[in-house]
C-alpha cells in the first residue's frame, strides 16, 4: 500500500488580509503570487505536511507572470520571485522546513513529471516521504494549486514507469488485474483531504470519483 | 555515475579548450554585462537585443537569430556537435535522458505579450529544440533550481541512470544575459566592478556571464580521450528557507549539506561558487573553515575569468575539475589580490600542481540553496 493524498482548489488572492502565517516571513506582503498561494494553502496543512524529505515544485509556465510584473516595473523583490524555485520558499517556511526543493518544468505535463518523479524518488528508497506541490496560474491573482504527500508505507511499483502507464492501468478499472498480472501496481489513491472523496490521475487531468 | 563525455562554449565563441587555456594563463573569457549601475533606479531594457548589445563582444550565436530561443538552437548545435566528436560510438537518443537547466531560459520572448500566449519559457525551449532537430530522447525534463540549477540535474541523472530509466543521460545548462536578467542583477545591486576578485578585501560583486555547458553521464560506455575515468560520487542539495536572498554568514546550509553527506571525506581541492559578492563568498569560506579546520584544503572559483553563467556554472565548474584530475593542476583565482581578512581558507591565486582524485564542487543559489557534488577519479 502507498498513499498519496491529494488537495485540488484554486485559490484568489487577497493579500490585503494579513495572512495567519504572516509572521513566519518577513515582508510577506513582497511575494508574489504564486509563493503566497502556496503559503496560504499549505499553512493549514501542516500536520500532513510534517516530515516531508522533499518538495518537489511543478510550474508549467514557470514563473512567466512575475516576469511580467518585474518587466512593467523592475525591483529587487520581485527580481528575488522570477526565479521558479524561490516560491517553494514561502510554503518551507509556514511548514517550518528545510529541505531540498526540485523545481521541474515540463509545459502541460508538469505536474505528472513532478508526479512520476517524485513516486519514483520514493520507490527507489532516496527519500521516505516527499511533497509535491505544483502552482498554476489560471489568471490574473487567481492559480490553481495541487499538493501531493507520497509516503513511504508498504510495497510500491515494482518498477516505475510513466504516470500514463499508471493511468492507462488504473483508467480501464483494472489496477488490481495490472497488480496481479504484472506484480507492478499494488494501489493508487490519492484522497482529497478536503471533500475526503477519493481522487484517481486520469490522462493529464485529475478526476474526482465519487465514494 | 560516470562522465562519458562533456562539451562546453561561451556565446562569444570559447570552447573547452580555450577556456582552459584563459582560465591558468589569467584572462578573462567573459562576454559579461558588467558596468555598475549608474543609477538607483533598476534599469529595463526595452528588448531582449538592447540588453545584450550593452555587454562587450557580440558573438555569432546571435547572428541570424530572431529571438533568444534562436540563441539556445545556435548554442544548443553547438554543443550537440561538441558531444558528437566527442563522445565514443553513436548516440542512441531512444535510450537516453535529457536534462536542461535553466534558470529563466527565453523570458525575453514572453515578456509584453498578452497573457493567454503565456509559455513556458524553460520548456519551451527544450521542447522546440528537440522537435526541430527529431531527437526523441527516452526521457526528458527541466531544472529550475536558480544557480545551482547544474547540480540539481546532475543529481536527477544520477537517480535516473541508477533507477536503470536510461543508459545515458546529457544534462545541459545554459542562460543568457538579455534585458530581463540584465536588469534582475542590476535591480539587486549585485554587479561587481571588472576584473571581479573572489574572496578578495575589495570585492565588491558579481560578472555576469553566458555560456551553455554539457555533460553525458552514463554506467556502460568509456570515456573518450583520457586515460583516467572520472566520475560523481556523491550529490546533494538542501535548502534554507531563511536564506533566500542572501545566504547565512556561518556557511550553515552548505556545512550541514557537505557534513551530512560525507562530502568532505577525501577532499583534496574545492572550487567554490565564488561569485564575488560580499556574502556568497564569505558565508562558503565559512563552510570550509568549519569543515576543514586547518584551512589546508586549496579553494578555487571559475567565475573572475568566465563570468557567473547561471544555470550553466556548475557544469563548467565540473568540466574544469575533470581537466584538474586529468593534467594534476588547479586553477587560480587570479585577480585575487589581497584575501578578505575575514576569511582563512586556503584560497589560491597561483596555478597549483598536484595529484587531484577528490574535487569538491560547491554552489549557493537563490532560493537558499546550497548544492555541492564531488568529481572523483576512478584510479
Amino acid at each position: 500500500m502507498y498513499y498519496l493524498q491529494c488537495l485540488t482548489q484554486s485559490v484568489v488572492l487577497n493579500k490585503k488580509i494579513v495572512p495567519k502565517w504572516a509572521q513566519k516571513i518577513k515582508r510577506w506582503n513582497q511575494l508574489d503570487g504564486a509563493a503566497f498561494t502556496l503559503a496560504e494553502v499549505s499553512h493549514p496543512l501542516k500536520k500532513e505536511i510534517l516530515g516531508t524529505e522533499l518538495v518537489v515544485l511543478s510550474s508549467s509556465l514557470s514563473s512567466i507572470q512575475t516576469d511580467h510584473e518585474f518587466y512593467r516595473s523592475p525591483s529587487a523583490a520581485k527580481f528575488v520571485h522570477t526565479l521558479p524555485n524561490v516560491r517553494a520558499t514561502a510554503l518551507l517556511q509556514v511548514c517550518e522546513l528545510k529541505v531540498p526543493v526540485l523545481s521541474v518544468e515540463n509545459g502541460q505535463h508538469s505536474l505528472f513529471s513532478a508526479l512520476e518523479e517524485a513516486i519514483s524518488l520514493v520507490y527507489d528508497g532516496s527519500y521516505k516521504k516527499v511533497l509535491i506541490a505544483s502552482i498554476e496560474l489560471i489568471e490574473n491573482d487567481q492559480y490553481r494549486w495541487d499538493i501531493f504527500t507520497i509516503n513511504i508505507n508498504g510495497p510500491y511499483f515494482k518498477s516505475p514507469h510513466s504516470i500514463d502507464y499508471y493511468c492507462t492501468a488504473l483508467d480501464d478499472g483494472g489496477a488490481e488485474k495490472n497488480y496481479l498480472d504484472n506484480n507492478t501496481l499494488r494501489q493508487l489513491l490519492f484522497t482529497d483531504l478536503r471533500t475526503q472523496r477519493f481522487i484517481r490521475v486520469g490522462h493529464f487531468q485529475l478526476k474526482t470519483m465519487e465514494n | 555515475m560516470q562522465i562519458i563525455s562533456s562539451a562546453l562554449v561561451t556565446s562569444c565563441g570559447i570552447g573547452k579548450c580555450a577556456l582552459i587555456d584563459s582560465i591558468y594563463s589569467g584572462k578573462l573569457t567573459h562576454r559579461a554585462f558588467s558596468s555598475r549601475p549608474t543609477t538607483k533606479k533598476p534599469l529595463m531594457f526595452p528588448s531582449f537585443y538592447e540588453g545584450a548589445q550593452y555587454c562587450p563582444l557580440p558573438s555569432s550565436f546571435y547572428q541570424k537569430a530572431n529571438s533568444a530561443r534562436d540563441v539556445f538552437f545556435n548554442l544548443f548545435d553547438e554543443i550537440f556537435s561538441q558531444l558528437k566528436s566527442n563522445t565514443p560510438g553513436e548516440f542512441d537518443y531512444s535510450k537516453m535522458g535529457m536534462i536542461f537547466c535553466s534558470t529563466k531560459g527565453a523570458t525575453e520572448d514572453y515578456l509584453g505579450i498578452a497573457a493567454q500566449k503565456f509559455a513556458d519559457p524553460i520548456h519551451s525551449v527544450l521542447d522546440s529544440y528537440l522537435t526541430a532537430r527529431e531527437m526523441n530522447f527516452a526521457k526528458s525534463i527541466c531544472i529550475s533550481n536558480a544557480c545551482s540549477s547544474s547540480h540539481v540535474g546532475i543529481f536527477l541523472a544520477n537517480k535516473w541512470l541508477l533507477r536503470d530509466e536510461a543508459e545515458e543521460v546529457v544534462v545541459i545548462s545554459s542562460d543568457l544575459i538579455g534585458s530581463f536578467v540584465a536588469s534582475g542583477f542590476n535591480s539587486l545591486k549585485a554587479l561587481g566592478t571588472t576584473p571581479i576578485r573572489p574572496f578578495d578585501g575589495k570585492r565588491d560583486g558579481l560578472l555576469l556571464g553566458e555560456a551553455c555547458a554539457a555533460v553525458v553521464f552514463g554506467k556502460n560506455r568509456g570515456p573518450l580521450n583520457t586515460s583516467i575515468g572520472i566520475k560523481i560520487s556523491k550529490v546533494g542539495f538542501i535548502t534554507d528557507p531563511g536564506a533566500t536572498i542572501r545566504p547565512n554568514a556561518e556557511g550553515e546550509s552548505l556545512y550541514q549539506l557537505i557534513k551530512n553527506h560525507g562530502m568532505d571525506i577525501g577532499v583534496d581541492a574545492i572550487i567554490a561558487h565564488g561569485t564575488s559578492t560580499p556574502a556568497n563568498d564569505l558565508s562558503e569560506a565559512k563552510a570550509y573553515e568549519r569543515l576543514f579546520p586547518e584551512n589546508n584544503i586549496p579553494i578555487t572559483a571559475s567565475k573572475w575569468c568566465i563570468g557567473h553563467t547561471m544555470g550553466a556554472s556548475g557544469l563548467i565548474d565540473l568540466i574544469l575539475a575533470m581537466d584538474s584530475i586529468e593534467s594534476g593542476r588547479l586553477f587560480p583565482i587570479s585577480t585575487l589580490k589581497e584575501r578578505d581578512p575575514n576569511i582563512n581558507s586556503l584560497v589560491i591565486n597561483e596555478t597549483l600542481s598536484a595529484e587531484f582524485n577528490n574535487i569538491l564542487v560547491s554552489s549557493l543559489g537563490f532560493g537558499g540553496i546550497a548544492a555541492a557534488f564531488n568529481v572523483i577519479s576512478e584510479n
